[in-house]
């Protein structure tokens, strides 16, 4: 099963809002997700960044595919 | 995309100008985070599966690229640029949400202010009163 680290937005309108999770890469629209690593608030000042570092590592580690999206917020994070 | 969640905001406020395949194509790049290849091969399922239940004839070359979804999307984004440019909702909103947030600080600092100075009870209520109003267009704002 291929697995991917992605954004999902929560959030009202016009205030988003993202979980950061893991997820089958087969049903990216069904909103199942196998874990939750963190979260994103692009809103605040400045964009604030939640990531469990461990477990995003051990995922990768695993063959997860972080998105591109993700990929950037790791990389600012100084996790990859 | 994390670089810029304007998108986000502006698919939420002027979607409804955008025909319904740009809209699904926007809300699956920015609210899904799916990648342009992802978006295409859902796509391209979709209409086979019309194709195969007969809700949709046959037709040659009907499936799209990776690169048809970039266009696509860039188009719709172009569209929602030109809405805000005309419009300026969204910066509008941002602004009122900022003075609505200066009103209910002061309003608050007014309240406390006159507790503590032990002026009249309808100071303070009317202090609080602004706070509340404040608060209410807040809500009408978000």
């Amino acid at each position: 099963m291929a697995v991917k680290i992605r954004l999902r937005r929560m959030g009202s309108k016009g205030n988003p809002f993202y979980r950061v999770v893991v997820a089958d890469s087969r049903y990216p629209r069904d909103g199942r997700f196998i874990e939750e690593i963190g979260s994103y608030d692009p809103m605040a000042e400045p964009s604030a960044v939640k990531i469990d570092a461990e477990k995003a590592k051990a995922w990768i580690a695993n063959g997860a595919q972080p998105t591109d999206t993700v990929k950037t917020l790791l990389k600012k994070e100084g996790i990859l | 995309m994390a670089v810029n969640p304007e998108f986000t905001v502006l698919l939420d406020v002027y979607g409804n100008v955008l025909t319904e395949k740009e809209r699904a194509m926007l809300d699956y790049y920015y609210n899904d985070d799916l990648s342009l290849r992802e978006i295409s091969d859902n796509e391209n399922a979709e209409r086979r599966a019309r194709r195969n239940s007969g809700e949709q004839p046959p037709r040659e070359n009907d499936t799209i690229t990776r690169q048809g979804v970039r266009d696509t999307i860039k188009r719709a984004e172009a569209k929602l640029l030109s809405m805000e440019e005309k419009l300026g909702l969204v910066r509008r909103n941002r602004e009122l949400l900022q003075l609505t947030a200066d009103i209910r600080k002061n309003a608050e600092k007014a309240a406390v202010r006159a507790y503590q100075a032990r002026a009249p009870k309808e100071i303070i209520t009317a202090a609080s009163d602004i706070d509340t109003l404040a608060e209410k267009i807040e809500e009408l704002l978000r």
